[in-house]
């Protein structure tokens, strides 16, 4: 349990956040850019020192300002991914990989060497000097020395933002990983709904250094109302189980609940629970069960809420097996289809567009 | 004579590099973080050998070594010798006036230092020392070696202030820059083309060898290199 209750002014305005965080699920804080996140991730670290208040991890106190208590942040047993990789320029990569290895915490959870290059797949560059590395690679190193570190806690601030798309692709499932495989809890920062529904399952909303909303990540991602809904990078999380692959088309059927949706072949056993991300924007409607198409997927929902986005579209918010859909349809396809509130629909979609994590 | 006075220029120079180092670096860190209004002052206190006319400084320094002030009076009274003419005046002299040569590099180079690096390292459980000594000092080891080689050489080229605390005694106080003066005055020309030309070359030396350190990447510098193994 983490729990924080912090005030940190910035310059427009106070940072003032209290809360509990329980360890066992991964935590997002998502704001726009200067919502006061990063600082109070960094207050968290330890690396604020005007921040005021009290924290505690487990039962231990790391601040308590009434009290004059301050544990300084290498005594916190925290692994700090940063946005930069600030890797040490005069180390090599074995190297600075090493420089943590032997400020290591003792940690029952210690993840030995050979894996951690392995699962951030390394190897290759352990020989390497820094400056040699592309930014994807020096990300995968500095992930890969705060794990060596074996913290106790592990706060990531925005750690995909510098990156481009295929380093963002193969850095995500090794972020994933860590609270499966590593059992190490994780508070990560964000403002990119991608990066979060694929990472976090709970959310913690900032807007101008408070927090406005707290939830799991799929009813706040998928709310009607809510900030993260009123654009079209809007999206929507579904919970599903694997069902089958089929080896000879190259596809994994996925259970929601009593629905199959088709996606390329993935490697999870049948029975894992996962997660697929959709786009709104990839969801078209079709008011009768028609089979003739090539898209694949097909859902039937029903139409929960119906929010206007702009002068050209509107959002649907459609249930399916307790679950929600977001669909991104125009105003002209809302009054052509004459779609309402309470009406049954189905759900289109494309199984290549589908984010399985 | 010239030999000997070869030996009290290297051996004071030496001497004084490693007491500035001690010095100087803990002082450029402090100065770099320094948050306070006393900055501009104490930055102001560290520069003036460098625009002051070495006799002015010299004279200072000489009546502060004489026994008729009190830090002249305290090493009487320790030592039974005096300071002025004698060749730990000229180290503390020769201390004094190199400071800002090897304070301001360093002072420059912990600034630019991305303190990133050092919340990276904190968050990895290094403590303070632990920062200084693993990644503060081998990431500006270049300005280490300019800030070192700048104290030496400054050492190694001053006339006014050694020869306003030192004299001219041989053997003790008469370094090459005196000597060149000596045997001017004393109409030697042979000795005095000899220490000329051999200041000149060293300092050629020392300043080509500064310069194309300074342009050679960080991580080709000959100090550390072994492959990565696990």
């Amino acid at each position: 349990m983490l729990r924080i209750d912090i005030q940190l002014p910035r310059d427009r305005f106070v940072l003032s956040v209290d809360e509990s965080l329980d360890t066992d699920n991964t935590w997002a804080m998502m704001g726009r850019s200067g919502c006061g996140k990063t600082s109070l991730l960094r207050t968290i670290a330890g690396l604020e020192s005007h921040a005021r208040g009290r924290l505690q991890f487990n039962d231990e106190i790391w601040q308590d300002s009434e009290q004059g208590i301050w544990v300084p942040p290498e005594q916190r047993g925290i692994g700090y991914i940063f946005q930069e990789a600030r890797l040490f320029p005069h180390l090599d990569v074995m190297e600075n990989l090493r420089f943590a290895l032997r400020r290591a915490r003792a940690n029952v959870a210690m993840p030995s060497l050979s894996e951690v290059v392995e699962q951030l797949d390394i190897v290759h560059l352990l020989g390497r000097t820094v400056d040699k590395l592309s930014g994807g690679e020096k990300q995968r190193v500095a992930i890969a020395r705060t794990l060596l570190n074996a913290p106790r806690l592990l706060l990531m601030d925005e750690p995909l933002a510098s990156l481009d798309w295929s380093s963002k692709t193969s850095i995500l499932p090794c972020l994933r990983n860590i609270h499966q495989h590593f059992g190490i809890p994780v508070v990560m920062v964000s403002h990119a709904r991608e990066e979060v529904a694929r990472l976090a399952d709970k959310l913690l909303l900032i807007d101008q250094g408070q927090v406005v909303s707290r939830g799991e990540c799929r009813q706040l991602l998928s709310r009607p109302g809510s900030l993260l809904t009123r654009d079209d990078c809007a999206l929507s999380i579904l919970e599903v189980q694997v069902g089958s692959h089929d080896h000879q088309y190259g596809f994994t059927e996925l259970l929601l609940g009593g629905q199959k949706l088709l996606v390329n072949q993935i490697s999870a056993l049948p029975g894992t629970g996962l997660r697929v991300i959709l786009p709104a924007h990839e969801v078209s409607i079709v008011v009768e069960d028609i089979h003739c198409t090539s898209v694949q997927n097909r859902v039937a929902t029903t139409i929960q809420a119906i929010q206007e986005l702009d002068s050209k579209n509107v959002m649907l918010f459609m249930a399916a097996e307790g679950q929600t859909l977001l669909a991104l349809v125009t105003r002209r396809a809302l009054g052509l289809l004459n779609l309402s509130v309470g009406q049954r629909v189905f759900a289109h979609f494309k199984g290549a567009c589908l984010d399985v994590v | 004579m010239l030999l000997t006075a070869v030996w009290v220029t290297l051996k004071l120079a030496t001497i004084t590099t490693v007491i500035l180092m001690l010095l100087a670096i803990p002082m450029a860190w402090g100065l770099a973080n320094m948050q306070s209004r006393l900055r501009p002052l104490l930055e102001a206190l560290v520069g003036l050998p460098m625009v002051l006319p070495p006799t002015v400084l010299g004279f200072y320094i000489l009546l502060l070594c004489s026994p008729n002030y009190a830090p002249g009076q305290l090493w009487l009274s320790l030592t039974g010798t005096t300071l002025a003419f004698s060749f730990t005046g000229l180290v503390i002299a020769s201390v004094i006036c190199s400071m800002p040569f090897v304070v301001q590099p360093l002072q420059r180079a912990f600034e630019q230092l991305d303190k990133g690096l050092l919340e990276a390292a904190a968050m990895m459980g290094a403590g303070r020392m632990d920062r200084f000594f693993n990644v503060v000092l081998p990431c500006t080891r270049r300005a280490m070696i300019l800030a070192a080689c700048m104290g030496f050489a400054h050492t190694v080229g001053e006339f006014g202030v050694v020869l306003m605390i030192g004299g001219n005694i041989p053997g003790e106080t008469q370094v090459l820059s005196i000597a060149l003066f000596d045997a001017v005055e004393s109409q030697q020309f042979t000795e005095a083309h000899q220490i000329a030309a051999g200041l000149m070359v060293f300092a050629m030396i020392l300043l080509i060898t500064l310069y194309s350190l300074d342009r050679q990447p960080v991580a080709q510098l000959p100090l550390k290199s072994h492959p990565g193994r696990y």
